[in-house]
This record gives C-alpha cells, structure tokens and sequence, in this order.
C-alpha cells in the first residue's frame, strides 16, 4: 500500500477521475511496472477518452495455470468519495455473493478501507486492495467447486 | 423494490416498470414518469438532478420531495451529492443485509447531517455471530421488514407533507428485540460535501434572521359575561359513585393506557332484581309471546 501513489488531482461533475483521468494512469503505470518487475504482472487497464468508463483484463495462476478475466467498471458520479464497482461479466452468478452484470462484492473489507482513505486512493488502490485480495479468495474456490474451467482444458 | 411490488406475470421487466404498472392499477389517478438507470454515471447523473430541478407537478417547477428506496451505499451518495446541491429535503431509506434491522431518515441540506456527514449509521442487529455459516455475511431477505420500513417511511412523508405528528429525523427497526430507536443528527461542519458545508452557511444565516418565537401556555379562564340566574356545572355522578364504578387501572408503561376499566365486584352486593323461576316450559313461553 505504501508504494502506491495517493490521488492529489480534484476531479469536477462530468470528470470525477480529475484530468480525464490522467494521474489515474501515471499511478496505474507505476503499479502495474512495479509488478513487472516484482514478476507479479496481473492485470491490464484501459479507458474511454473521458476517462470515465475502465476496461481491461486481470490474470490469476493457480496451480501453474493462468486464468484470464475480462473487468470492466465506470467511474462514478461521486468518485473518489465511493469506490467503482468492478465487474467481471464472465463470472456472473458464480459466486456467493454477486450482484447483476458480475459486479463483485467489495462490501466487508474494502469499502470500510477506501472510506477511511478518501480521497487519497485510486484505481491503482482499488486493484490492489479491491480486486487482488477479491481474486486470491474467490478463484480458487471457483475453480474447487467446478464453476470455472481453465480455457485449455 | 421487487418484494413488494413485482409479481410472476411481469418478469422481464424493470423493477420501477413492474412497480408503475402495479401501482397505475391500484390507483390510476396518479402521474408516473419512469426512468431505469444506474445514477452513479456521469450521464444519467446529469439527467436525474436535471428531473428533480423541473420534474414538479407542473413540468419545470422543482419536485417536492425525494424518497430514496436504493440497496446500495453508492447510489445513496449520488442522491447526496444531489440534493446537497439543489437544496433539495428527502428521505432515505434501508433494510439491513441481514434483513432484521431497517430505518428511514429525513435529511435536510444544511440543517440535519447529510449522508456523508458521518459514516453509514448501523442499527444494532444483536445477531449471534456462531450462527453464521461464513463470518460476517448473513446476506438475507425478508419483505416483512421491508414492508414495515416502507410503511414508516410513508407514514413519515404524509406527516412531513400534511404538517401532523412528530416527523421523525431518524427511526430505526429492530426487529429481533421490536425496538425503534429515535433521534436526530446536526450538520457536521467538516463534511467532505463541499455544497453540505455551504449548505449549512445558508442555514445559519436563514436562522440567525429570523426572530426568537417564544411559546408562552396560557390556561385559558373560562368566564362567562353574566351569570344572573347563578348556574354552576356540577356532575350528577357523586363522587363515591364515580369511584365504585371505575375498575383497578393495570400498572401499564408510558404511552400505553386501557380504553376503559371494569369495577371491582363488591362482597356484599345489594341483590339486583332477577326473573323469578318458572314452571312453564319453552315452547309455552313461545306461545304465550305470539299471543301478545
């Protein structure tokens, strides 16, 4: 957590992000090659030109295997005081506890976090303390109970 | 939403499509106007304080009220950030996760705390933590509850509207132990809301202007002009009757009393007047009534 950067940009009504979201991707950047270089290269990030609408892939190994998944979310109205919500279409209704269009569930453990944090944490933030941790747990489980086959078998 | 209005014959449709034509049918005297989107985007954002500002009865003018009735802390923000801006009153409005506890709000910009004054306010479930399969997740659903909090919510918007009762700032719902916390929340004056805070500003100044309204009760004599012929009021039930008829009042709490009190039966009753007993039989009786 300390090695992510903390947001400093203010973002207005139509741009929550700040820039169209441009400390966003200096900050992603950062992550994303400090992972490299970890040999911990788990996901990509891209947006829409106003940089209100994220999508990319993130990848899981288990088992010498790597699984790949599609996520997508927008960034709200209120952002950074609430965090996106991530979706992962192709898991829909897999889990536990989803809500529609494969939106994971965050609530426990995150939200409390990034509340405590704003409006200090990013996207970088919510990948790192949202989606990652969400993954370790759930994929495994996933994969245990048959629910997810990897695209090779 | 859909466990109090959607029912078989409307799956496929919008929960507010479903609850629109579920409500035209009992009341089709009602204007509805119907919009399904997510208000956290930028967009639809725009178009939903776009509706509160000109959505009224007359097409233009400013709505009167917002009830808010999400199930998710963002979209309960967005609302916020609305209302914060237009100076617009509403009422929100939760159950639980677990289902046993619920509450409904009324938040007015600038004089009660808006939603993001303080964190998100928990009414104490009281649920024992080994009877969860999985720590902390008791996702759960029960209309009951949600048809209570819904009805306390309505029940507070006629109150509001039609100026009756005590509108209440806060009610909770807890419905393991029936218990229905009150109270009321100010404004805090570090609210991340930029347009809370300033809010705030304009509430200060709107009452410093206003002038102190001291409530003076006054027991009002009443006094009659003349009284030439020298009436007074008395009861013609004596005092000692008044007592022998009322019954023992049961120790009762505050708020709860009988509708009326059955007299205690005294040991020594005068003998009351009864029909003496008779040798005729029923159906001589029957007869002797017909020939009357």
């Amino acid at each position: 957590m300390a090695a992510l950067a903390s947001r400093r940009e203010h973002g207005g009504r139509g741009d929550p992000a700040g820039g169209g979201g441009k400390e966003e991707y200096q900050a992603l950047i950062k992550y994303v090659e400090n992972n490299k270089s970890a040999d911990n290269d788990w996901f990509r990030l891209e947006s829409n030109k106003e940089g209100t609408r994220w999508f990319g892939k993130c990848w899981y190994i288990h088992d010498l295997l790597k699984y790949e998944f599609a996520i997508e979310f927008d960034i709200p109205v209120t952002y950074p005081s609430t965090a996106p919500e991530i979706a992962i279409p192709e898991l829909d209704g897999k889990t536990a506890k989803m809500y529609r269009g494969g939106k994971i569930c965050l609530t426990d453990h995150f939200k409390p976090l990034w509340a405590r944090n704003v409006p200090k944490f990013g996207l970088a933030h919510l990948m790192a303390l949202g989606l990652g941790p969400w993954l370790a747990v759930e994929i495994p489980d996933l994969i245990a109970k048959g629910l997810i086959e990897h695209k090779e078998k | 939403m859909n466990r109090l209005f959607f029912q078989p014959h409307q799956a496929g449709l919008s929960k507010v499509q479903a609850a629109e034509y579920t409500l035209k049918n009992i009341n089709p005297d009602v204007q509805f106007e119907v919009h399904n989107y997510n208000i956290t985007t930028v967009d639809n954002f725009q178009h939903f304080m776009d509706r509160i500002s000109n959505g009224g009865l007359e097409e233009g003018k400013p709505i009167d009220l917002v009830l808010s009735c999400v199930d998710n802390f963002e979209a309960r923000m967005a609302i916020n950030t609305a209302c914060n801006e237009l100076g617009q009153i509403w009422m929100e409005s939760g159950v639980s996760e677990n289902a046993v506890s619920g509450h409904i709000q009324l938040l007015i910009p600038g004089e009660t705390a808006c939603f993001a004054c303080a964190p998100p306010l928990v009414v104490a479930a009281n649920i024992d933590e080994k009877t969860l399969k999985r720590e902390g997740v008791c996702a759960a659903s029960l209309p009951t509850t949600m048809g209570v909090v819904a009805g306390i919510l309505v029940q507070n918007v006629l109150k509001y509207l039609l100026n009756f009762g005590t509108v209440s700032y806060y009610l909770g719902y807890n419905a393991m132990q029936d218990f229905f916390p009150t109270m009321a929340m100010k404004p805090n004056p570090q609210c991340s809301d930029k347009n809370c805070r300033t809010q705030q500003e304009i509430y200060k100044k709107k009452e410093a202007a206003q002038p102190k309204q001291v409530v003076i009760e006054q027991e009002e004599e009443i006094v009659h002009e003349d009284n030439d012929w020298g009436i007074e009021l008395v009861s013609e039930v004596s005092e000692e009757e008044l007592q022998a008829a009322s019954g023992p009042i049961p120790n009762l709490p505050e708020g709860i009393t009988v509708a009326y009190t059955i007299p205690s039966k005294e040991e020594n009753a005068a003998a009351e007047e009864t029909v003496a007993e008779s040798e005729e039989s029923l159906e001589e009786l029957m007869a002797k009534m017909k020939n009357i």
